[in-house]
């Protein structure tokens, strides 16, 4: 009795190892091959379009006087091939603002306040200006604003 | 022990040198920076300054009552609640030394911005003041024809 539930064990322990797989069969004493196919998919990746990263200073400071400031962010993706990238900088208020309440007005320009079409897999720096000029309506103060950052994958 | 110093030092050296950003991501397509001005300049100067202008050496025609100074201006960039101000004085006579030991006198006044406070901490555009030198006509009638002269002092601080 020993014995059989011995064998029958090792029996199990042997059917838990096995792996699914194709059988080759050696014929004619020759080495038999096939093949098996090993690939991707990004199904679960269609919903959203893939991954990336806007990354942006936390902080930016213009020095008094100064007319055009530029701000560097960097972008990187790795959307699905069908997907790009759209990012956009805009400023909250037409006009930094003092503790007082005084009021310096400014502008945004250049091409990273609106980018468009990003494609699928890039690592790239863009650049926007912030420009002043009117320094000298204004009490010397510090005046602050926000701008906000957003990004849209779009046709993903 | 020594490597472990040099080990928290190096961390703490590349701690430094990091430079504060935010990300955006798929989970996070939306968010803020702030930008903000300094109150110095690119050279790293106080921004909050003033340049005031003063004539310069006037010629009084003989007989002349009121002569008007040019060239008398001001600009202010100053912090807020902050004021620019700017006194001229005189010694209220023009002096002639004919010859040595003598000393003639001939009076004035000053009219105009001779005790100037700006509205506010901004002036701009520049402001142009007004002086002007005034001797009656009796005290031109009294004096020796000859160079009289005085020296006009201005003084401008931050109120």
């Amino acid at each position: 009795m020993k014995k059989v539930i011995s064998v029958l064990m090792a029996v199990a322990m042997l059917a838990a190892l096995m792996v699914p797989a194709f059988a080759l069969t050696e014929a004619d004493g020759n080495p038999a091959s096939d093949t098996a196919e090993v690939k991707t998919n990004y199904d679960n990746l269609e919903a959203t379009g893939g991954y990336y990263t806007v990354t942006y200073p936390a902080e930016t400071t213009i020095a008094w006087g100064t007319v055009d400031t530029t701000i560097q962010y960097n972008v990187t993706t790795q959307l699905i091939p069908t997907a790009t990238l759209n990012v956009t900088v805009k400023q909250d208020n037409a006009a930094m603002a003092s503790a007082t309440g005084k009021q310096l007005p400014y502008t945004l320009s250049g091409a990273g306040t609106n980018v468009t079409g990003i494609g699928p897999f890039v690592d790239t720096d863009y650049e926007l200006n912030i420009n002043v000029t009117a320094w000298g309506d204004v009490p010397v103060d510090s005046y602050s604003d926000t701008l906000t950052f957003e990004a849209t994958i779009v046709n993903p | 022990m020594k490597k472990v110093i040099s080990m928290l030092m190096t961390v703490a050296m590349l701690a430094a040198l990091m430079v504060p950003a935010f990300a955006l991501d798929q989970n996070t397509p939306s968010g803020d920076t702030i930008v903000k001005t300094s109150t110095t300049m690119e050279g790293g100067q106080d921004a909050r300054r003033y340049t005031v202008t003063i004539p310069a050496d006037t010629v009084i025609a003989w007989g002349a009552e009121k002569t008007e100074l040019t060239g008398y201006t001001a600009e202010a960039h100053l912090a807020y609640g902050e004021k620019l101000s700017v006194t001229v004085s005189g010694n209220g006579n023009m002096v002639y030394e004919p010859e040595a030991g003598t000393t003639l006198a001939l009076p004035y006044t000053l009219e105009g911005d001779t005790a100037y406070e700006s509205a506010g901490p901004v002036v701009y555009p520049v402001a142009t003041l007004a002086l002007s030198v005034n001797i009656a006509a009796d005290d031109w009638n009294a004096a020796v024809v000859g160079e009289y002269q005085d020296t006009l002092t201005f003084t401008a601080a931050i109120q």
